[in-house]
């Protein structure tokens, strides 16, 4: 609890900032939500098959997990809070167009008849009578799609659009509950009032007359417009304010503006900000961070539509997933293979490695390591057979891992358990399995005082970190390449998984670990 | 004037309405009644064009319904639904308004119209005026319904079976108040309903549809005398007439046969005649156009002497006899004979000529039959 609170206090800058932003999306994908959910509702109660068509839609889009439509979003609108946005209008349309349909058709036939009958035109009814009456209904949906949005928000980081998400992101990746709940906490509260808001507001706009005749208080038109204004106080509140914060940011949108992009796993957050740091420090330009992309393809995708200028990752990453080559164990083969290639056919600039590697191995215990006498990968494999391997899916499926290991080595495990991410070292820790994969830089490796073991045959491919950043920016801003330039082999091995043990297990931001790095180097 | 003209009607290839032709008065409360689905109510909707007409054309005072737009035409007309079709989300006042509010009537006027109308339907505004449909009762509602129909003082009311939904008491105190507002107002009101009771109590005109035709359309005597064929019969129902003791008139119910004797007869003949059939009189006519003249009383030919006895039977006649006309209703008939002695009533048409008589035996087994049918078709 002291550490959740020592969290909040260090960051509740940055939490005030994603806070509103959430909410700005929030607000955003909710208005949109309500501009098309409520007329498509009206609209479908005049064609039953339309309207089985459209709910069926809707439906549907309901049913498809938020991250995958995340990425089928980034390629299409590219990253940032529009594919957020959209992801969350998708959630948030079908109760809005399911409960204003119900609310419409619901209506007594005998009101519509009487409506027709009295001589009300269709615009009159419509406004007049059927919007009020189903008003509780339309309000319901839109509290509905409210609350959820709030929640849907959170994906939304995946995709590098900020918002609470950003916390419990970092704080998975880190294994850090307390930075989740700064995330997860502030979003439940937001759902909360939101809801209490909207169920005000909704309080309001219900008539009199629908409710059940003891509970009726007799207001006069003054004092009912009254209870709506003030309803609507409390809404713009929570949806307007955020809109016109970040409208008044957007205003000051800087012009010559670099945008840095990274993943969404620890040590490319940190090199983020290192690169943010240093393009900051040593030029004029503005520097906008999207971080926490989630994974090479989105952020690629952000990269070629030009929402990010700069990020970094891997050769042994890129030159498989991006660029579709053979990955070459020949280290300044692959580094020269993937330079041209995204030269070619990205236009896009691959710096000199930053100095270290990130590559796959294979960790055991200290225990385990003396009981077999292992430090080289070649003296595992000779045990392998009485080990028992807890690895991450990928590793299991990549031909160049696991498979090439049981083919061309001749290497079987005891057993192969694929397990995902920090699992696996619960699973080594309790002594479920014996050997794991895991990354060279990973700060888990030395919490845990794990054994990494040596590669001594040259088996697993390189991982060289390097930046790729884009032509396009490069020539616009000649400065940055020697900006860039500084960052060249300047961050060894040793200093990056010191830096991550700094952010996952010390539990510091990833900003203030990359200023200290940066000023203990003498870079700012 | 409201005149339909060869209207024709089809939902879905299947014929509603089938060449409607019918002239409603102004100032009449038209009833349409049928069965269920009998398209009453499609006759009803097709005035204020909440259906459309295939074929025909409606005329209101002379104008084609057609040549008018809509809503302007349905503002003209009130309408009147089941329940009363009140709005659940405005309270009473806002329910009368509503439309003399779109109309762009100033609040000052509209309030005054409101009460105006809640106190035609015997609603106290105090009360009822704020409240919401909710927190009415079925008859309070329908007073609502009414009173908006009035609203902006259209002369055409159309009211589709409004009280078949409130308990008989309720339905029996609205049935009347609705017939005195319709004099009271001269509106022409056309009701469509699926009760005879009703349309009997409350029409001065009855239009009985069967399968999309009209079969009888009339006063509400005509139809209960003379119904058209079985449908209508079986509709009215045999024995409905008893139920309304004002359609029954003396001719109806006399004996067409009864003792009378002309003027020119002599008075022993008369006597022959009265112990012949043990009565104590006789009726005594003109002769040759039967135009009654008086009566002979028994009691009166015994105080004659002998020398009398050929005496002709005008020279001793009485006007001491009641007589009816044929017209005269049953309630009337009853309060006659209570105070005459002889208990035989005379039935004369208008030119005074004798036409039956009612006896209070006569009367008694008429009644009586009445009393044992009722019995058996319980």
């Amino acid at each position: 609890m002291k550490e959740f609170i020592d969290v909040f206090f260090q960051r509740k800058e940055e939490l005030l900032q994603l806070l509103f932003q959430h909410m700005e999306m929030t607000a955003i994908a909710v208005l949109i939500s309500i501009c098309i959910g409520i007329p498509l509702g009206i609209l479908i109660t005049k064609n039953k098959k339309v309207s089985s068509v459209v709910i069926g839609t809707a439906n549907l889009m309901q049913s498809i997990p938020s991250i995958g439509l995340l990425a089928f979003l980034v390629p299409i609108v590219g990253i940032g809070e529009r594919p957020a946005i959209i992801m969350v209008i998708v959630y948030a349309l079908l109760p809005i167009i399911k409960n204003t349909y119900i609310g419409i058709t619901g209506i007594d036939p005998l009101s519509l008849e009487s409506a027709n009958g009295i001589g009300l035109s269709k615009a009159q009814t419509l406004f007049k009578i059927q919007i009020p009456i189903a008003m509780p209904y339309i309000m319901a949906g839109i509290r509905i799609s409210a609350v959820t949005a709030v929640g849907t928000v959170t994906i939304a980081a995946f995709a590098g659009a900020g918002g609470l998400g950003w916390f419990i992101n970092l704080g998975l990746n880190a294994n850090d509950a307390d930075l989740v709940l700064l995330g997860a906490i502030p979003a439940c509260l937001l759902a909360l009032v939101v809801d209490f808001v909207l169920g005000k507001v909704e309080a309001a706009l219900t008539p009199e007359g629908l409710k059940s005749a003891e509970k009726i208080i007799f207001r006069t038109e003054g004092e009912r417009k009254r209870r709506i204004a003030a309803a609507s106080v409390l809404l713009a509140v929570i949806l307007i304010l955020p809109l016109c914060v970040s409208m008044v940011s957007s205003f000051r949108a800087e012009k010559n503006k670099i945008v840095v992009g990274s993943q969404n796993f620890t040590e490319a957050i940190i090199l983020g900000n290192i690169y943010s740091q240093m393009i900051q420090h040593h030029t004029d330009l503005d520097v906008e961070e999207r971080f926490n992309l989630n994974g090479t393809m989105i952020t690629m995708s952000a990269m070629e539509s030009g929402d990010i200028d700069t990020f970094t990752d891997y050769t042994g990453v890129l030159a498989p997933n991006v660029l579709g080559m053979e990955l070459s164990s020949d280290t300044e083969q692959l580094y020269q293979d993937v330079r041209e290639g995204m030269e070619e056919e990205y236009d896009m600039e691959v710096s000199q490695p930053l100095g270290f590697s990130n590559t796959y191995v294979f960790a055991i215990t200290r225990e385990t390591s003396q009981e077999y006498g292992i430090i080289k990968l070649s003296q595992l494999l000779e045990n392998a057979s009485s080990l028992r391997l807890g690895c991450t899916t990928a590793f299991t499926q990549r031909e160049d891992l696991l498979p090439k290991l049981e083919e061309e080595y001749n290497v079987s495990f005891a057993s192969v358990d694929g397990l995902e991410g920090n699992i696996r070292y619960q699973a080594i820790a309790s002594g479920r399995v014996d050997v794991i994969d895991a990354f060279e830089t990973d700060a888990v490796l030395l919490d845990m005082d794990l054994v990494k073991v040596e590669d001594d045959i040259n088996y697993f491919p390189p991982y060289q970190a390097v930046s790729v950043t884009r032509n396009e920016t490069l020539r616009q801003y000649p400065e940055l390449s020697e900006v860039l330039a500084m960052l060249e082999g300047a961050i060894t091995t040793e200093e990056m998984m010191e830096m991550n043990y700094q952010v996952d297990v010390e539990g510091k931001t990833p900003e203030e670990t990359a200023v200290n790095f940066l000023e203990e180097k003498g870079l700012i | 004037m409201i005149e339909i003209k060869d209207v024709s009607k089809s939902y879905r290839d299947k014929l509603i309405l089938r060449n409607i032709n019918l002239v409603f008065e102004s100032g009449q409360f038209i009833v349409i009644i049928g069965s269920s689905g009998c398209g009453k109510t499609t006759l009803l909707k097709l005035i204020n064009k909440l259906l459309p007409m295939d074929k025909g054309d409606i005329l209101i005072d002379g104008v084609s319904i057609k040549s008018i737009p809509d809503t302007k035409l349905r503002r003209k007309i009130g309408y009147v639904i089941q329940d009363g079709g009140l709005f659940p989300h405005f309270t009473v006042k806002e329910n009368l308004e509503i439309v003399l509010k779109i109309e762009g009537m100033s609040k000052e006027k509209r309030e005054e119209r409101v009460l105006e109308l809640m106190d035609m339907v015997n609603l106290d505004p105090k009360v009822f005026a704020n409240s919401y449909p909710c927190q009415l009762s079925g008859g309070q509602k329908q007073r609502v319904g009414v009173a908006r129909a009035f609203a902006t003082d259209s002369n055409l009311i159309l009211m589709d079976e409004p009280f078949s939904a409130l308990d008989p008491l309720t339905r029996e105190e609205l049935q009347n108040e609705i017939v005195n507002l319709q004099k009271e107002y001269k509106k022409t009101i056309i009701f469509v309903t699926h009760d005879m009771d009703e349309a009997i109590k409350c029409a001065d005109k009855i239009c009985i549809i069967q399968n999309g035709n009209i079969v009888q359309f009339g006063q509400p005597e005509e139809i209960l005398k003379h119904p058209q064929n079985d449908y209508v019969e079986k509709f009215v129902g045999k024995n409905r007439i008893w139920g309304n003791p004002k359609y029954i008139h003396a001719s109806d119910i006399m004996c067409r046969e009864c003792l009378q004797l002309s003027k020119d007869r002599t008075v022993i003949q008369a006597l022959q005649v009265m112990r012949e059939n043990a009565v104590n009189s006789v009726l005594v006519t003109s002769g040759s156009n039967g135009v009654l003249e008086g009566v002979v009383w028994l009691e009166d030919i015994q105080k004659l002497d002998d020398a009398q006895m050929g005496l002709r039977l005008h020279q001793i006649i009485s006007q001491n006899y009641k007589y009816v006309y044929e017209e005269t209703t049953l309630q009337e008939v009853i309060d006659t004979i209570d105070y005459n002695r002889s208990g035989v009533i005379s039935v004369l048409n208008h030119r005074g000529e004798l036409k039956g008589i009612l006896t209070k035996s006569r009367l008694l087994s008429v009644l009586s039959r009445r009393y044992r049918q009722r019995k058996e078709e319980e």
